[in-house]
C-alpha cells in the first residue's frame, strides 16, 4: 500500500520538482561523486568508440521513472564539457521532460522538424553549457511510433550525426511501447538505465532481449540510486564493445 | 633525506578546488612549513571538462606563488606537477606535454581514479603509461570504494610496478574508520610507497605529514619510516626510480601488550 502510494506520489510530482538545479548535477555540483560517475561513463563511451564510431546514442530504460532523462541530460552535459559539440534530443513523445530539466519552452521542437520539414536552424537551443544544444520534443503527435519509424526521422538522425560530434537521444521506456526499439536500430549505441531496488529484474531482462532482437548495439547499463558504499551513487557496468555480437 | 617533501598538494590559488585566494594559499604554506615540510610538488587537478590547467599557466602560477612566499619570508620550495584523472588519452597527453609529470622529471605521473569505481580501461591505461616509460603513481586508492572491497587489485598493480600514494589524513581517521583501517593495512603490507597530504585547504586534510608519521611510528621501524617519508619523496622530486625497501625489518617488533594497548594487532 505504502509502496503504491510512494510511486504515484513521485510520478505525479516529478515534472514539477525536477528543475535544472536538481537534475543537472554535472552543472550544479561538478565535484560530486554523481557528476564524476557521469564523466567516467563519458570516458567509457569514448573508449568504446575507438573500434567503432559511436555518434548517436539512445538512452532508454525498461520502465518509467528510472532516470532516463536525467541520465541523458547529464551525459550530454559532460560530453559538451569535454569539448564535443553535443545535441540532446527529446524523442520521448509520450512523456517528454528534457524541456523541464533545461527550463525551456516546448511549443516547438523535433516533431515540427519531422512533420513540417522545417530546417534544424532556429529549432535547436544553445544551452547552459558551451557546446551543448538541446532539441525539445515539440507538440506531442497522436502517432509517435509511426513518426519515429518514418524515413524523415531516419533522415533527421543522419543530418544531426553529420552536424554534431555526439547526439544523445532520450526515449520512452522499452516496456510499454515500441518507440525506443524502433529508434534503437537507427542509432550507433544504446544505454540502458535501471534503478537499484526498483527496476524489476525480469523487466530489465526483457528490455535487453527486445533490444537485442531489434539489432541494437547495447553499450552498457547505468544503475541509478545505488547507495554509496555499494559502489557509488551511480555505478556503471561495462559489457565490453561487441562482446554480445 | 632529512626534510619532508609533500608529493601531492593543491596549493595554487584559484586553479582548481584548492585555495580560493592567495591568503588561503599563504596559510597553507605556513602550515606546511610549521609541520616541517620543506618542499611541495603542487598538483592541480586535470579532469577533462572540469579543470584543464595548461602547463604554462601552472608554471606561471607557481612562479607567482613562489615569489610571494619568498616575500613573506616562507621557505617552501615548490615543484610543478599535476593530478590527472584516469583517462585513456593520458599517455598521449603526457607525451604531448599537456599533463605535467611530477616535478617535471618525465618519470612519475600522479593518477587519480574515480571515487567509487575502477573503470574497465584502468589497467590498459596504466600499462600504456608504463610502455611510454612513465611510472604511474595511484593517488589515494584507499579512498576508492571498489578498492576498499577488493584491495587485492591494488596489490596486483603494485606487482606490475605501479606506485601507491596514500593520503596522510587517511591514516589519522579523517575519512572515517574504514579508510583509516585500509590505509594502515596497506602500509603494513608494504603496498604503499608514498604518503602525501592531498591538501586543498588548511582544514582537516591540511598540509601536514607529521600526524601520519606519528600514527605509523609505533608500527613501522625507523628504516621503514625513513623510506616512506623521506627517501621516496626525494626520489620522486629528483625523478629517480623508487628502490625496493631492503633496509631490514619493515614492522617494528612489539610486545603483545604494546599491540593490545594501541588496539593494533
Amino acid at each position: 500500500m505504502l509502496k503504491i502510494f510512494n510511486k504515484t506520489h513521485r510520478r505525479r510530482k516529478k515534472p514539477r520538482s525536477q528543475n535544472m538545479e536538481q537534475a543537472l548535477v554535472t552543472v550544479s555540483d561538478a565535484r560530486s561523486p554523481m557528476a564524476e560517475a557521469f564523466r567516467t561513463t563519458r570516458t567509457n563511451i569514448h573508449y568504446a568508440s575507438v573500434d567503432r564510431e559511436l555518434k548517436t546514442l539512445l538512452v532508454t530504460s525498461p520502465q518509467p521513472t528510472e532516470g532516463k532523462s536525467t541520465t541523458a541530460s547529464n551525459l550530454a552535459v559532460v560530453m559538451a564539457q569535454a569539448g564535443q559539440k553535443t545535441l540532446l534530443v527529446d524523442c520521448d513523445f509520450r512523456r517528454p521532460t528534457v524541456h523541464h530539466i533545461f527550463g525551456l519552452p516546448n511549443t516547438q521542437g523535433l516533431t515540427n522538424l519531422i512533420a513540417e520539414d522545417r530546417p534544424l536552424e532556429g529549432m535547436v537551443t544553445n544551452s547552459v553549457v558551451d557546446n551543448l544544444y538541446v532539441l525539445t520534443c515539440g507538440p506531442i503527435p497522436p502517432n509517435p511510433a509511426e513518426m519515429l519509424a518514418s524515413a524523415k526521422m531516419q533522415k533527421f538522425l543522419e543530418t544531426v550525426a553529420a552536424a554534431y560530434d555526439k547526439v544523445i537521444i532520450d526515449s520512452p521506456p522499452t516496456g510499454a511501447v515500441t518507440d525506443a526499439l524502433i529508434l534503437s536500430s537507427m542509432v550507433d549505441g544504446v544505454i540502458l538505465v535501471v534503478r537499484a531496488g526498483e527496476t524489476v529484474i525480469q523487466a530489465a531482462k526483457d528490455a535487453k532481449e527486445k533490444l537485442t532482437n531489434a539489432n541494437a548495439h547495447i553499450l552498457g547499463v547505468i544503475i541509478n540510486g545505488v547507495k554509496e558504499g555499494e559502489g557509488g551513487y551511480y555505478y556503471y557496468y561495462y559489457y565490453g564493445d561487441d562482446s554480445a555480437d | 633525506m632529512t626534510v619532508l617533501i609533500d608529493t601531492h598538494c593543491h596549493l595554487l590559488p584559484g586553479i582548481d578546488d584548492g585555495p580560493a585566494n592567495l591568503e588561503t594559499a599563504l596559510a597553507m604554506a605556513e602550515a606546511a612549513v610549521a609541520d616541517g615540510i620543506a618542499a611541495v610538488i603542487v598538483t592541480p587537478h586535470y579532469i577533462t571538462g572540469l579543470y584543464e590547467p595548461r602547463p604554462d599557466s601552472i608554471r606561471q602560477a607557481v612562479s607567482g606563488l613562489s615569489e610571494y612566499l619568498r616575500s613573506q619570508g616562507i621557505a617552501l620550495e615548490l615543484y610543478l606537477g599535476c593530478e590527472a584523472a584516469l583517462d585513456p588519452a593520458l599517455p598521449r597527453w603526457c607525451r604531448e606535454g599537456a599533463v605535467l609529470t611530477l616535478a617535471e622529471r618525465g618519470k612519475h605521473v600522479l593518477v587519480e581514479l574515480p571515487a567509487s569505481e575502477v573503470p574497465g580501461y584502468t589497467e590498459e591505461v596504466l600499462y600504456q603509461l608504463q610502455l611510454a616509460g612513465l611510472t604511474p603513481v595511484l593517488a589515494h586508492p584507499e579512498r576508492n570504494s571498489r578498492i576498499q572491497r577488493d584491495p587485492g587489485w591494488l596489490a596486483r598493480m603494485v606487482e606490475r610496478g605501479v606506485l601507491v600514494q596514500v593520503t596522510a589524513a587517511s591514516l589519522t581517521g579523517h575519512f572515517g574508520r574504514k579508510v583509516e583501517k585500509l590505509a594502515r593495512q596497506l602500509v603494513k603490507n608494504g603496498t604503499v610507497h608514498l604518503i602525501a597530504t592531498d591538501a586543498h585547504s588548511t582544514g582537516g586534510r591540511g598540509p601536514r605529514l607529521k600526524p601520519a608519521l606519528r600514527a605509523l611510528a609505533p608500527v613501522l621501524t625507523d628504516e621503514a619510516l625513513g623510506w616512506l617519508f623521506y627517501e621516496n619523496p626525494a626520489a620522486i622530486v629528483e625523478g629517480r626510480d623508487i628502490r625496493p625497501f631492503t633496509a631490514g625489518r619493515w614492522l617494528r617488533k612489539r610486545s603483545l601488550w604494546a599491540r593490545l594497548a594501541t588496539k593494533d594487532l
